[in-house]
């Protein structure tokens, strides 16, 4: 029988409604799963045992007294890991930065507060790279978090916290941000559901800010069905954020039949770790063709324009965002940021300096133009584009300071999507020598039904994502 | 095209000056090689005919938001000042910005 904790949103849903199980047997099933794997895999940073176990308490209370109150709170009694860079008001939030230890919010951010209103109840809060700076999760400056498939690698990142989480079953669903990739890169590592919505479809108030112009707030899920269940719950207009917007998020369709998927060349002639990576997309490829899915071919600019983009606009606006860590109103002094974060910011101050500025902050800005409207051609001719995810298998810890760009030749294929501010899907479609790969499914903005409905699709005739890692079954 | 030698230790700890950071030695002497390092990645740009180009910022194409002239709540004194590591007669004590000598 499947244990409480492994279900996916949508079942438990339906079982808290059938009142088939409690919501306090649901956190239950998570915080035993938390206490048998974390010291392993150790993805939460906090773990708010006795307060999960209150709301869902009340959450059995609501739902006894009324059954229909999932249509005022969709998400009610639903347990969910959340990374540690979204402020909640009276629990520390650290964005796994030293110097921000001990900093408790008096505000909450709009997503999490979004998902209180629905009901959800937060179990803990999840490791990242310190400020969100990292494809690995290896530059916490706390400890690193392991991936569930093989503790000797990395979960990915930065979301690696929140994507190991899911991936092990230690919650039903988890809250990341995505900036270059930071959703998608971990959930392919950890053969999860991981989506990047449009940007400014979901309100980045209350979220350490990291990179502006391209932060989106997130879900990592088990399903496709449960990341656009989540994203109705937080998607929005938020006065307090300028940048979002309103619009709704369209329902799910479950045919991709006259479906035209875009496949840039480009993308599938980077370099792989090895040829089986790119074989896997090509095959999932085909599973779409044979579900009545069209296959076109698209242009587009290789990744490694998208790279150098990315490497001047968010350090640029790194070293802008870390300007408010003052020591002054909260958090520990500057002599706190950690590696990473001080030669982001090293970089940014230089390419936004006086006598640099237009030759890298205002040349990465025109071709990111350049990458809009690529975008804008390719979906003239295709309604979704279909890359992988990752050229490369999850490496292993310590592997991080190999490159100057480590993190952005690592996410290559997810920053084209980020500078133009696309929804953007990763889904698990196979498996290379025992860890899942991830295909990306890329949207027109305002497109994320339209994704999500190709990738449930695809989960609904294939079942990459229902495995679950066999080394941490044996754990005690 | 720019040049991606090594900086020097002065460019270094001007830079940063700029985002009030104090480096060790040992960082100045890193980042002097590791900052050009990077700018030599970000070369490829210059492949790119860019001319005529309007640079993007905002990829959602928003232009002047503004939000209602309506009052809201903000964080009261005591939240503000919760997480202030100094505090002088209930305001946050900062450091000097003049030089009194």
């Amino acid at each position: 029988m499947t244990k409480l904790n492994e279900l996916t949103v949508k079942e438990s849903i339906e079982g808290l409604k059938a009142q088939a199980f409690t919501s306090v047997e649901l956190v239950q099933a998570c915080l035993a799963e938390i206490a048998r794997l974390d010291g392993y895999i150790k993805a939460y940073i906090k773990v708010l045992a006795e307060e999960a176990l209150a709301a869902a308490q009340a959450a059995d209370e609501q739902i006894r007294a009324d059954p229909e109150i999932f249509n005022q709170k969709p998400l009610l009694g639903i347990p969910y890991a959340c990374k540690d860079n979204y402020s909640t008001k009276g629990i520390e939030t650290t964005a796994a930065a030293n110097i921000l230890r001990g900093y408790i919010p008096p505000y909450e951010s709009t997503v999490t507060e979004k998902l209180k209103t629905a009901g959800a109840i937060l179990l803990g809060k999840t490791n990242l790279d310190a400020f969100a700076h990292g494809v690995s999760t290896d530059a916490s400056d706390f400890f690193v978090t392991r991936n569930p498939w093989d503790l000797s690698k990395v979960p990915g990142g930065s979301s690696g916290g929140s994507a190991a989480a899911v991936a092990s079953h230690m919650c039903t669903f988890a809250m990341g941000s995505d900036t270059g990739g930071s959703i998608r890169c971990p959930a392919s590592w950890c053969g999860i559901t991981g989506l990047k919505p449009m940007y400014g479809r979901v309100s980045r108030y209350g979220l350490i800010s990291m990179a502006s112009s391209t932060d989106c707030p997130g879900p990592l899920t088990k399903t496709a069905w449960d990341a656009h269940y989540v994203l109705q719950v937080i998607a929005g207009k938020d006065s307090k954020d300028a940048t979002s917007s309103n619009g709704d998020v369209k329902a799910l369709t479950n045919s991709v039949a006259g479906l035209r998927i875009g496949v840039p060349k480009s993308y599938f002639a980077v370099d792989f770790e090895t040829p089986a990576i790119k074989q896997t997309i090509l095959d999932a490829l085909k599973t779409f063709e044979k579900a009545g899915a069209t296959l076109v071919n698209v242009d587009l600019l290789p990744p490694k324009y998208a790279v150098a983009v990315y490497t001047v606009i968010q350090r640029s606006e790194v070293s802008s965002n870390l300007a408010r860590f003052d020591g002054i109103r909260f958090g520990q002094s500057r002599n706190a940021f950690g590696y990473e974060a001080r030669r982001r910011m090293m970089l940014g101050a230089y390419t936004l300096s006086a006598g640099y500025y237009d030759e890298y902050y205002t040349k990465a800005q025109k071709v990111r133009t350049l990458i809009v409207e690529g975008f804008k051609k390719a979906f003239s001719a295709a309604d979704i584009i279909v890359g992988p995810t990752m050229p490369n298998l999850p490496v292993p810890i310590g592997m991080l300071d190999s490159s100057p760009i480590f993190g952005e030749l690592t996410d290559m294929m997810q920053l084209p999507g980020s500078m133009a501010g696309l929804p953007v899907v990763s889904i698990p479609c196979g498996f290379v020598s025992g860890f899942p790969i991830g295909m990306q499914l890329i949207g027109p903005h305002f497109g994320e039904a339209g994704i999500l409905s190709a990738a449930k699709v695809f989960q609904d005739t294939t079942n990459f994502h229902l495995q679950m890692p066999s080394g941490i079954k044996e754990l005690t | 095209m720019p040049s991606h030698k090594k900086m020097s230790a002065e460019e270094i700890v001007h830079i940063a000056g700029l985002v009030k950071l104090q480096l060790t030695p040992q960082e100045v002497d890193k980042f002097s090689e590791l900052i050009p390092q990077t700018l030599a990645t970000i070369d490829v740009l210059q492949e790119l005919d860019t001319i005529g180009v309007e640079p993007t910022s905002n990829v959602a194409g928003l232009a002047d938001v503004y939000r209602d002239g309506t009052q809201s709540t903000t964080l009261s004194q005591a939240e503000a000042l919760a997480n202030a590591p100094d505090r002088l007669k209930g305001l946050i004590a900062t450091k000097g910005v003049f030089d009194r000598s």
